[in-house]
């Protein structure tokens, strides 16, 4: 090792040391900046102190908007099928997800209704499916149990906008469609808005399902910036 | 000797201490970045119940990322034409009225703050959080959750008492959520101003969609 290299070696920690000081103050500052310096509330301010952090992710991109619609292909007969079944679907689906604004009354809905939300399933997933797609759910309902954050509704309806096609070949379809959801809570006498959205569906027959169909899958891509 | 030695270590200190400063605070970058002017750039220009718009710059019909990025260079912000990455907006000149990618897309503008230096952090906040890290003139971007990439931006513009509005299309009122007050952003398309910075994670009732959301605060030097 040459004499550059070792000097380099031996100050390598007090650049760290450094530049640990020194991007400190500098989120220091811009903490105190923030607001004419001013303290900031002691609830943010340990939120600042305690930031972690992290680096930016490219989320995958699997699945894009169907801009315009296409023509329906496959028996017509069926298609109409598809077409009759699918908000039907969609509204029970999206129903076993219901429940209660009331955190009480949230917890006991989960229990007294649990065989409801098993029979729903079990009439739109297929076979292949429905397993992972309840265990899935079962999930997203506990998580939200007991968090009053959770926008809940007792009741939901399926508004649907446009058909952007419907495939039906060798015992399969697609089903694209723009639409949006609906909720209401008990006691409410206006329906809530929920975002407008492109549907991307493939469904197989099913003799426990809507009109003879069931889901094999769901993508659903949101149209509007509403958001937020 | 000792003392050449202090003083070389000290000297050595204090320049990793500037580089570290000037990394979190933006002098790095020839500019500072003026806080309180986002902040009140974004409060000038938003609107919970009127679309505002300059008129020095053009609209979009989704102009979330045009609106961060107005006021991005309110703050103080300079363009950037050099390099792979880049950002501008280009008001006269041969292609009047012209920005980079970067300036009108929310993804775009979120890897180019990120990749350009100009954002020496990023973190994820709980998204039921009532505080996030973020300080006035960052940019909050989200994902709804529904597989094509980053959907949004809005900008941190302060913290307090949320605006006193209601929301008819979502049927909540800003000051139903976290108690009525926390960290607010402002943002177009849709238009809010002082709004929680997590109002659509609070309104969102399609679990599929809710248990996927994600906000990442993208603090800007």
């Amino acid at each position: 090792m040459n004499g550059f290299a070792r000097a380099a070696v031996r100050r390598t920690p007090f650049v760290l040391a450094g530049l640990v000081l020194g991007s400190g103050l500098g989120i220091g500052a811009v903490a105190m900046a923030v607001d004419g310096d001013e303290p900031l509330p002691p609830e943010k301010q340990a939120v600042v102190d305690s930031v972690v952090p992290g680096t930016l992710d490219l989320p995958q991109v699997v699945s894009t908007v169907r801009e315009v619609a296409i023509d329906d292909s496959g028996p017509a007969a069926q298609v109409a099928a598809i077409k009759a079944a699918v908000p039907a679907i969609l509204e029970a689906y999206t129903g076993t997800m219901a429940m209660p604004v009331d955190l009480d009354a949230r917890a006991l809905s989960l229990t007294a209704l649990k065989p409801d939300r098993i029979a729903a399933l079990l009439k739109v997933w297929t076979p292949a499916t429905v397993v992972d797609r309840t265990a899935s759910l079962l999930q997203e309902v506990t998580d939200v149990v007991a968090d009053q954050s959770y926008a809940a509704f007792d009741e939901n309806r399926f508004v649907l906008g446009e058909w952007m096609g419907v495939d039906v070949a060798d015992g399969a379809a697609t089903a694209f469609l723009n639409g949006h959801m609906e909720y209401r809570s008990a006691g409410e006498a206006e329906w809530r808005q929920g975002n407008e959205t492109q549907y991307q569906l493939t469904l197989k027959p099913g003799v426990l399902g809507f009109g003879g169909w069931q889901l094999q899958d769901k993508k659903q891509l949101i149209l509007d910036g509403d958001v937020n | 000797m000792t003392i050449r030695r202090h003083i070389r270590r000290t000297v050595t200190v204090l320049t990793a201490m500037l580089i570290g400063f000037g990394a979190t605070t933006g002098v790095a970058f020839g500019y500072t970045f003026d806080r309180a002017a986002a902040a009140a750039y974004a409060h000038k220009w938003s609107s919970n119940t009127e679309t505002l718009r300059n008129g020095a710059y053009k609209k979009y019909d989704s102009d979330c990322t045009n609106f961060v990025s107005q006021a991005l260079r309110a703050a103080g912000m300079t363009d950037d034409e050099s390099g792979a990455q880049q950002w501008w907006y280009h008001t006269n000149g041969i292609f009047p009225d012209s920005n980079s990618n970067t300036w009108s897309v929310a993804q775009e503008l979120g890897y180019y703050l990120v990749n350009s230096g100009r954002s020496p952090w990023v973190n994820y906040p709980d998204m039921r959080a009532r505080y996030t890290p973020a300080s006035k003139g960052d940019v909050y971007m989200y994902e709804w959750g529904d597989n094509d990439g980053w959907d949004h931006v809005s900008l941190a513009s302060g913290y307090g008492d949320f605006a006193n509005y209601y929301d008819s299309g979502k049927k909540k009122n800003y000051r139903s959520i976290t108690g009525g007050y926390g960290d607010y952003m402002s943002q177009h398309t849709h238009d809010r101003d002082y709004a929680p910075w997590n109002w659509g994670y609070w309104t969102q009732s399609d679990l599929d969609v809710r248990s996927k959301m994600r906000t990442v605060v993208i603090h800007v030097a």
